[in-house]
């Protein structure tokens, strides 16, 4: 399975975000989507998912040499900042999310079997969403992704709001998904990147770069991404 | 001081250029010659800032005419009419003299005010707080005189007086409120309180000073002669002196720092209008938190529901306040005004017999009473911040089918809460018509009712119609979409032009039904056609 993506150009008013994207991902990896601010990935997530709408270009969805356009059902996108229902407690959104994808579900899990696998205290599932805390408001999120498996999975700035335990946690998780997926997740945080993908893509100057995967563990790999980034500068 | 002064015109002229371009790029088709990249063209700019200042001193002049014009020439030509002029100049003179001497004084006062540019030019900019305020107060002392004079001699010579006098009373006046400047700077040197944010008071007082000041009106006549004693020698000497000092000690006063400080903390929502209203949007239609024990959170209370009936069940169950307690208000005042209607049948029947002949020819009013009877604008307000807003940024709650069944479940719960006041109102009608004997028969009976009733569907649908195919809320709940009010301002027009048909009831119903059944036919299958491409968050 391979998602592609075919020159997906948008822009703001007179600003350029995005200058024709063309990139392969692949299933069973992590990729890293490195940026500065203002780079542009948030606008990226939100083409792939449909969120916005692009100015030109497509997105790909290859199985065994079919690809047809990727459909918003097979997404999973987890914000940057969490945005979820405030008036529903934890367990009133995931049992109204397993609802809505009865039809996607593991056959035998219950809402209960969801909870423990992001950790989710027993008391804190009957509290209003309202009154959770970032990290909490993250996991429902992940939750989402966890229930449905969609096969692709977008995740903005994620493991930010994490305290150590959760993120290591997580980190665990998303390795453990990786093989029937393609993850895609973006970050500024160069040691994360390094930590936890297979692969990391540059957006800059509204391109995306592959980076040669042997540089991710190689001494000189933070100079190079920051020689990398620093590039176009001069244009702007 | 004059470089202090340029500096802060200067910002205030750039940001009211920002502003004004923003709000130029905004106006269809003509702001499509504008992109961003004006805010960077400085000739441009510069253009718009003179544009800005002179339409800040325009404005300065006429509001003054539009305060002195609406807020006391016209109530005192109004009461007053037949009296003679010198008569009503001593109203108009008294007006002035309570509202703008007494309640602006303490309202009004500039030198504790939390403003933005106070902010941005002491506290980002970092201008000496003394500086600022000695440059800030002149300029204010000085434009206050100046705006005021042509308006204050303009409505002088429209009752005959002499033009000096509205010089003079416009120097007394800056006189005055010089000294009020000084004494809440003194209260807030003493007590450390800053008045003009004491609401309570200024509210009391703003209340109080206009029932003094319009009192009056009523009885005709001034308290005092007023032009004799304010346009005397003594009286300008007495507030020349006192208006001296006051500014005096205003320029003299040590501790501005401190004066600033008070009122220019980061969170002070005075400063920020825009974040002010948002929180106040924000807050009429948020889920509160302790509103629900720990109980009413517990799984069961929703079981056998699944999906979005679930999903609504529980939306409209934590919403109660914006559904169940409207329609309860609504109630109350139905049944208070049968319970009056009842009253007045047996206190005075000739009286009731006018009003039940006036209540069967006002059938067309009910198009208006129906808009006000109905909830639905609040809701969906609340919709839209508290679920819609979060959901819709996943893939699935945006999916046609989707939509179009949390659409049908909204419309059904609505429209089954606008029928509890609407039936209600048919019963209180009919009881009150056939009681005062007037004819009344069967069919006349269920006209009345079917309209009531198919008034209170089509508003129903109307809301929701509305919401879903303008979506008219950005995230800070202001309407954003100008459709939205201008299909919203075309009905109630509507209604009104309906109201001025005479005819049976049952013509008007048969009117009012088919065109509502048309409304909404045409509503549904827009909303069912549409709403995957509309119902978006924007």
């Amino acid at each position: 399975m391979e998602l592609i993506l075919d020159n997906i150009r948008k822009s703001y008013s007179d600003k350029q975000v995005l200058k024709g994207i063309d990139f392969t991902f692949e299933k069973g990896k992590i990729y890293g989507l490195l940026g500065r601010n203002g780079a542009g990935k948030t606008s990226l997530f939100n083409c792939l998912s449909g969120e916005t709408p692009m100015d030109r270009g497509g997105v790909f969805l290859r199985r065994e040499n079919v690809s047809l356009p990727l459909r918003e059902d097979e997404i999973g996108y987890v914000f940057s900042l969490p945005i979820l229902p405030e008036f529903l407690t934890g367990y009133e959104f995931v049992k109204f999310y397993m609802d809505i994808n009865r039809d996607k579900i593991e056959p035998g899990r219950t809402i209960g079997d969801y909870f423990d696998i992001i950790r989710f205290e027993e008391e804190d599932r009957h509290r209003l969403i309202k009154g959770y805390s970032h990290g909490m408001k993250n996991k429902i999120q992940m939750l989402c992704f966890i229930i449905t498996r969609p096969p692709l999975i977008l995740l903005d700035e994620p493991l930010t709001s994490f305290d150590v335990v959760v993120a290591l946690e997580i980190k665990k998780l998303l390795r453990e998904m990786k093989q029937d997926h393609i993850i895609i997740f973006s970050t500024h945080i160069l040691q994360l990147a390094a930590d936890l993908c297979d692969e990391l893509v540059i957006l800059n100057q509204g391109v995306l770069q592959e980076i040669p995967a042997d540089t991710l563990h190689s001494p000189e790999f933070e100079e190079r991404i920051i020689a990398l980034l620093r590039d176009g500068d001069g244009h702007d | 001081m004059i470089s202090t002064l340029n500096s802060i015109v200067g910002i205030r002229g750039t940001s009211g250029a920002n502003r004004l371009m923003y709000y130029f790029g905004r106006i269809p088709l003509l702001g499509k010659v504008m992109d961003d990249s004006v805010y960077s063209r400085h000739g441009l700019k510069k253009t718009f800032t003179v544009v800005a200042v002179i339409l800040n001193i325009l404005y300065g002049f006429l509001s003054k005419f539009a305060y002195l014009g609406l807020v006391v020439f016209l109530p005192v030509m109004l009461a007053g009419k037949e009296l003679p002029l010198p008569q009503q100049y001593d109203l108009y003179l008294h007006v002035v003299v309570v509202l703008s001497f007494g309640v602006s004084a303490v309202s009004s006062a500039v030198i504790l005010e939390p403003r933005r540019d106070k902010y941005i030019c002491v506290k980002l900019m970092r201008l000496p707080a003394d500086k600022y305020m000695h440059a800030i107060m002149t300029l204010r002392g000085l434009t206050f005189f100046i705006y005021f004079v042509p308006a204050m001699m303009v409505f002088a010579g429209e009752y005959g007086a002499p033009l000096w006098h509205g010089l003079l009373l416009s120097l007394l006046l800056t006189l005055w409120r010089t000294a009020a400047e000084a004494l809440h700077l003194w209260i807030f040197d003493r007590k450390a309180i800053v008045l003009v944010k004491q609401t309570a008071l200024v509210w009391i007082v703003i209340g109080a000073g206009y029932l003094l000041a319009y009192a009056p009106l009523y009885t005709g006549n001034a308290l005092l002669d007023m032009d004799a004693m304010l346009f005397n020698l003594p009286m300008s000497l007495a507030l020349l002196l006192l208006g001296t000092i006051s500014a005096v000690y205003i320029a003299r006063y040590p501790g501005y720092r401190n004066a600033v400080d008070a009122v220019t903390k980061i969170d002070d929502p005075l400063l920020d209008m825009g974040r002010m209203m948002r929180e106040a949007n924000q807050k009429q239609v948020e889920t509160k938190e302790q509103d629900f024990t720990a109980e009413q959170l517990r799984r069961d209370q929703f079981a056998g529901k699944n999906g979005y009936a679930y999903l609504n069940a529980i939306f409209f169950s934590r919403h109660r306040r914006f559904l169940v307690e409207p329609v309860k208000r609504r109630l109350v005042i139905i049944g208070a005004l049968f319970a009056a209607g009842l009253l007045l049948q047996f206190s005075t029947p000739d009286l009731f017999a006018k009003l039940a002949r006036y209540l069967i020819g006002g059938l067309p009013a009910f198009i208006i009473i129906m808009n006000f009877c109905s909830i639905g604008e609040r809701v969906c307000k609340a919709m839209f911040f508290n679920c819609d807003l979060s959901l819709l940024r996943y893939g699935f709650y945006r999916e046609r089918s989707a939509i179009l069944t949390n659409f049908r479940i909204r419309l059904l719960r609505i429209s089954g809460l606008n029928l509890i006041p609407a039936v209600a109102i048919c019963l209180a009608l009919n009881l009150l018509i056939l009681l005062s004997g007037e004819t009344w028969g069967a069919a006349e009976a269920l006209a009345v009712c079917g309209t009531i009733l198919g008034l209170s569907l089509f508003f129903s649908v109307h809301h929701l119609f509305m919401y879903y195919i303008f979506q008219p809320y950005s995230t800070e709940l202001n309407v954003k979409n100008p459709f939205f009010s201008i299909v919203n301002s075309i009905i109630l027009a509507a209604g009104i032009i309906c109201m001025q048909f005479q005819s049976t009831p049952a013509y008007f119903a048969v009117t009012v039904l088919l065109t509502a059944a048309a409304y909404m036919g045409i509503a549904l299958f827009l909303v069912y056609k549409y709403c995957g491409r509309t119902f978006r968050v924007k």
